[in-house]
């Protein structure tokens, strides 16, 4: 009877432990909608928030905006960190050109990575979304490092930055 | 031998529940940095500048300027007595700041509201709320007085579990 109890005991703490390892804290990923981002170093009132995101205003030239990519600093990281950034392509041959930036908390610039949104071909249908997936290595993203991004939007309307998922 | 073994594997999976229970996986902290951070007033929108590593006043702007940031957060572990907050900047030429985390609940009510002041080149100011003023469903925001004339950078904000 004792055994039985014990073995049934083994039996829910080995279920509990299989669970702790199926859903790690380092599980974590964040998406952020691109709605806050802002224009850079300069006031732009060309700059447009939609529902879809981040882009310049009809009748807009191109603008530089920046936005904040929060991130989860986990134990048991990855080699590197992985960000998945989207954009709606509004007008077809528009492109995104991003930078993603790591900062440590003191200001110290840890690493950059820069990459282009754009759809496979000109030609593509549109309006369309599109996804690219950059990564830094762990060494450049810190326990307290701060990650942003800035993006070139094309004018007139023809493409936002909808959002951006950090996982670690 | 078998019942020994046994007994020596519940009792270390009964550690292990003990544990998991202690941090739940839905408590993380999460960084943010402050280029997304608005100024609190529409006048001012010209003397607010975002950056990639953060937001300042405008040069031209000859008095300190208010923003606010959201601050993204996971519920409080089952078994956390508070909640934390570091947040980050500079202070150029003697300038300082002053910032204040604000926990309202998912109602609108004001839970609870901690701050500081300071004038260190370099600060990273940890502001802590009791778990009583962070439910589960509470939205925080970050809002700070900046210092004239771009003589303050606001990096960004934790939130630590």
């Amino acid at each position: 009877m004792q055994i039985r109890h014990i073995r049934l005991w083994a039996l829910i703490g080995a279920l509990a432990l299989s669970a702790s390892f199926v859903a790690p804290a380092q599980a974590d990923s964040i998406n952020a909608a691109a709605t806050e981002c802002q224009p850079l170093s300069v006031p732009q009132h060309n700059v447009v928030h939609s529902w879809v995101g981040t882009g310049t205003d009809v009748n807009a030239p191109a603008s530089v905006i920046s936005c904040a990519v929060p991130r989860s600093p986990l134990s048991g990281a990855p080699g590197q960190g992985t960000f998945e950034v989207s954009a709606w392509i509004v007008t077809a041959g528009a492109s995104i050109s991003c930078t993603l930036y790591s900062y440590d908390y003191t200001g110290l610039f840890l690493g950059s990575v820069s990459f282009t949104l754009a759809t496979a071909t000109p030609t593509t249908q549109t309006p369309t979304m599109v996804s690219q997936q950059v990564s830094l290595p762990v060494t450049q993203l810190g326990y307290w490092a701060y990650t942003s991004m800035s993006c070139i939007v094309p004018a007139n309307d023809s493409a936002f930055v909808t959002y951006v998922v950090s996982t670690l | 031998m078998s019942s020994r073994f046994v007994s020596v594997i519940a009792i270390v999976c009964g550690v292990v529940l003990c544990r998991s229970a202690e941090r739940p996986a839905f408590a993380t902290d999460i960084n943010k940095a402050a280029p997304q951070c608005q100024a609190d007033f529409p006048e001012a929108m010209d003397l607010i500048m975002h950056e990639n590593n953060g937001v300042h006043t405008a040069p031209q702007s000859t008095s300190f300027q208010w923003v606010t940031c959201s601050i993204p957060r996971s519920p409080l572990a089952a078994n956390a007595t508070s909640g934390s907050f570091y947040v980050d900047g500079d202070n150029l030429g003697g300038a300082s700041t002053t910032c204040w985390v604000s926990s309202y609940d998912y109602t609108g009510v004001l839970l609870g509201s901690t701050s500081f002041t300071t004038s260190l080149p370099h600060y990273d100011m940890l502001l802590t709320l009791p778990v009583a003023q962070l439910g589960v469903w509470a939205y925080t925001s970050l809002t700070c007085a900046l210092p004239a004339n771009a003589n303050g950078l606001l990096r960004g904000v934790t939130v630590v579990q």
